[in-house]
């Protein structure tokens, strides 16, 4: 089955979608996990269409009409492409990130950004708060633990003695803390994913963060209690909305009084700690 | 292999079916075994809360037992560990900075609280629970731990009066909360165990004292400053 407008691929991904007729006629005998050797394109083999029809009479899977843009990802030199997974997944989808070859800058940079923007859908306003489920739909964990931390450490270095209990403390606390609250939920009837509920409860620590950079940096104990008092509103009004929807409205109070209680606490210890 | 695998997710995963069986001993594990005693609204807690202040009528066992709830005892005692460690922080700190000495928060205070109250409502209703099957009047297990976790929440407010600077007035209260409670778990027991003949009362004394005693351990701890 060949195709009237037809573009030639580049050598690379000629040979993966050698690899996958191959596996899709010949069963198991070259899996994913095998080298196939580079052949030279012929006559009969099926190619990319550039025309307008979107759908390929092939045996492959159907390909979007933006595969026009296919032929390799420039980053990839044809060698690391042979059998590998990852290279047949490069096929028809434009360039996803290889992300065992890709800077390491690069990733760090997709996960700073994912959880920066994660960070103004939870505790900023914005017109997406309101419903839950699209309110942190690309959740994380890389957020939560580093905001986790940076509050366990910051109290630790404001204490004047036993350092690493309060950073102990601090860190079992929030942690145990998040778990408990999520399980309170489930057990209550509500309905919720398990680690996007820990995404959330950590993202919402962001205020709490600021406050307790602000009072190490300020000993005053007046200041103390209005930074905390602000910055705990301000973290409970961002928890507000995610979990009050995920219960049965005459059981809203049951869900929100611990996280009350757990953010309560963690001001208390902020204050406290001197 | 998962595609052959399909009859065996039967047993343990979050089962919403009614057996009681199903999964045997790993069905224990899951959070729909728990479920049940998480049957709660708002309006109920609150409602459980306020009988828990009036420890003579005697009537907290009649309306919890067809539903027992665990989402009281848990949160009354997590937030007595805050209140009471709070409170006890603060006490500290006013008195040392009114004979202006250097204080320092004892984090201590936090995870011993938590070990006190954590482990008496876990520890009691478990040994009278095996103490009642043993004179066969036999209570069941959530019911008891539902009866002691409520009678736990008249000390949040006793905790708060206890700012109060006044020794006598700090002894009074922690008397008079520790009176209520004891008499709330010893009343609403009563009625069920007095099948169980003499003891009966050895019992109930026995748990009267427990409940004052754990007062007068709360009252010596927070509140005993050395200044």
């Amino acid at each position: 089955m060949s195709h009237n407008d037809t573009i030639p691929l580049y050598q690379s991904s000629q040979s993966d979608i050698d690899e996958i007729e191959n596996m899709m006629n010949g069963g198991l005998q070259s899996g994913p996990g095998t080298v196939l050797p580079a052949r030279p394109p012929s006559p009969i083999r099926p190619s990319i269409p550039v025309s307008s029809s979107p759908f390929v009479q092939s045996n492959l899977p159907p390909l979007p009409p933006s595969s026009s843009s296919v032929p390799a990802p420039p980053s990839l030199p044809p060698a690391v492409n042979f059998g590998s997974s990852e290279g047949s997944k490069t096929i028809g989808f434009g360039s996803p990130p290889n992300t065992l070859t890709e800077p390491v800058w690069d990733t760090v940079k997709r996960d700073l950004s994912r959880i920066v923007s994660n960070l103004k859908l939870v505790v900023f306003p914005n017109p997406n708060r309101e419903d839950p489920g699209k309110a942190l739909r690309d959740w994380d964990l890389w957020g939560p633990f580093f905001f986790i931390v940076f509050l366990g450490l910051t109290l630790s270095w404001s204490a004047s003695v036993k350092k690493s209990e309060v950073f102990a403390v601090a860190f079992a606390l929030l942690a145990a803390g998040a778990v408990i609250l999520t399980l309170n939920v489930l057990l209550l009837g509500g309905h919720i994913i398990f680690f996007q509920s820990l995404s959330l409860l950590g993202y919402c620590l962001f205020p709490l963060d600021v406050g307790a950079v602000i009072c190490m940096l300020k000993d005053n104990v007046i200041l103390k209690m209005i930074v905390v008092t602000v910055t705990l509103a301000w973290s409970s009004w961002a928890a507000y909305p995610f979990m009050s929807a995920a219960v049965n409205p005459r059981r809203k109070a049951l869900a929100l009084y611990p996280v009350f209680l757990m953010y309560v606490s963690v001001g208390f210890l902020i204050i406290a700690i001197d | 292999m998962w595609l052959t695998g399909a009859d065996t997710f039967s047993g343990n995963g979050n089962s919403s079916t009614d057996e009681p069986q199903s999964g045997g001993w790993l069905h224990k594990f899951t959070v729909g075994a728990y479920k049940p005693f998480f049957d709660v609204d708002t309006s109920d807690v609150v409602e459980r809360l306020k009988e828990s202040l009036f420890p003579f009528r005697g009537t907290f066992t009649e309306k919890t037992a067809d539903k027992p709830d665990l989402y009281g005892p848990f949160w009354i005692c997590t937030t007595l560990i805050f209140v009471a460690a709070s409170i006890g922080t603060f006490v500290t700190y006013v008195a040392h900075k009114w004979k202006k000495q250097e204080w320092n928060y004892d984090i201590n205070l936090v995870t011993w609280s938590a070990g006190v109250f954590y482990g008496y409502v876990t520890l009691v209703p478990l040994a009278l629970y095996v103490v009642l099957k043993y004179f066969s009047a036999p209570s069941g297990l959530v019911q008891l731990f539902c009866l002691y976790g409520y009678s736990l929440f008249v000390f949040i407010p006793a905790l708060c009066l206890s700012v109060v600077p006044v020794e006598i007035f700090r002894w009074v209260i922690a008397g008079v909360a520790g009176f209520m409670s004891a008499t709330f778990v010893a009343l609403n027991l009563k009625a069920h165990i007095n099948s169980a003949g003499e003891r009966s009362i050895l019992i109930i004394a026995s748990i009267f004292l427990l409940q004052l005693g754990l007062a007068v351990v709360l009252k010596l701890y927070l509140f005993t400053v050395t200044v």
